[in-house]
């Protein structure tokens, strides 16, 4: 009975290890690159996302997005747009993804270009969107962080009108194409 | 008594010295480039000088305003106290908000936030060849900031009425390709 009492702690510690081990794959990823000067890096933190929820008009597409923003933790962009192994970078960041942890949502292979989606969800409620787009000369890793509605993010894509988020439309399609 | 009251105040300094973030505009303001302090009395008798009362008020909310900027090819900042300043700036509760940077550049924008009042924005734009800071404290209302942009949101639907949603323009992720 001792013994045991002495591993659980100890399984507890391991598991946690294992499991921020898991998530660090990304997180080291995006900080492995965020100084390399071939992408460029965005970080928009969850404050941010806070603050902008609080500005409040009367415009009813300001409105949808607020509803969208509020919920969310934060994003993440590491992207280059003239990289000669954007297809390394590509099948690199894809072996860091914890297969156990995410659970992929649509893959695209249209010509060269690669994207793939994923999702970390706990229960009905999606906690992370993993974006990763790769073909010979681009690159774009994007993560949204937070409570996400896979319908809301494809519109917030298109109200604050960010070039190449098209991709995130496709995460409609593929939610309609389910119902 | 007095080393007591002494040892007080020298902690009292020690604790409140590197709180100070305007430390970078003091070392660097000298340099060859542009830097300004607006003290708040100027900033009010400014705000005179405004037609509409909304903005009066906002403008009213704002204590200080400091500004450095350098340019062409002379960015005498150093990476050093880039990172220092960085650091302090966390001790100080004024949180990233958004972080860009592209190639060389960095872009930072900063803002620390009590209850419903938006104490300090700090914006930051570092690169070899330029940097700009600004810094603007003050007890700016969110209702305050929600009715300024509820007006021009307005008076710009009047002059545009096809044109899309005011989006602030820190929200839009300023990369050409995302």
């Amino acid at each position: 009975m001792k013994k045991q009492l002495f591993l659980l702690p100890l399984f507890v510690l391991v598991t946690i290890l294992s499991a921020a081990a898991q998530n660090d794959g990304i997180t080291r990823f995006f900080n492995q690159y965020q100084e390399d000067e071939r992408f460029t890096m965005v970080f928009v933190s969850p404050k941010m996302f806070q603050m902008v929820s609080k500005i409040e008009t009367d415009d009813e597409d300001w409105n949808k997005v607020r509803e969208i923003v509020k919920d969310l933790g934060g994003l993440r962009v590491l992207t280059a747009d003239s990289i000669g192994d954007g297809l390394e970078m590509y099948k690199s960041a894809l072996s860091r993804v914890p297969q156990n942890e995410y659970s992929e949502l649509l893959t695209v292979r249209d010509g060269k270009e690669n994207v793939r989606i994923w999702v970390k969800d706990s229960g009905n409620i999606i906690e992370e969107l993993l974006l990763l787009v790769g073909s010979p000369d681009e690159f774009t890793m994007l993560s949204f962080i937070g409570k996400i509605d896979l319908d809301k993010i494809s519109q917030l894509s298109k109200t604050l009108d960010i070039d190449g988020a098209e991709h995130l439309d496709k995460v409609k399609a593929k939610t309609k194409s389910k119902d | 008594m007095k080393a007591i009251f002494s040892s007080i105040c020298l902690l009292f300094l020690v604790h409140t010295l590197p709180a100070q973030d305007g430390w970078l505009y003091w070392k660097y303001k000298d340099y060859d480039g542009m830097a300004l302090t607006v003290p708040s009395w100027v900033v009010e008798a400014g705000s005179w000088f405004l037609p509409e009362k909304q903005d009066r008020k906002l403008l009213r909310h704002v204590n200080k305003v400091r500004f450095m900027l350098y340019e062409n090819n002379e960015n005498p900042v150093t990476d050093r106290d880039m990172k220092r300043f960085t650091r302090k700036a966390k001790r100080r509760h004024l949180e990233d908000l958004v972080v860009v940077r592209e190639g060389k550049t960095h872009v930072r924008v900063m803002g620390k936030e009590r209850g419903n009042v938006l104490k300090k924005i700090v914006v930051l734009v570092n690169s070899p060849d330029e940097f700009v800071f600004v810094s603007v404290k003050g007890r700016l209302r969110w209702n305050d900031i929600n009715r300024i942009i509820e007006k021009y949101d307005k008076e710009e639907k009047k002059k545009n009425p096809d044109q899309k949603p005011l989006v602030p323009s820190v929200v839009k992720i300023p990369v050409s390709r995302v």
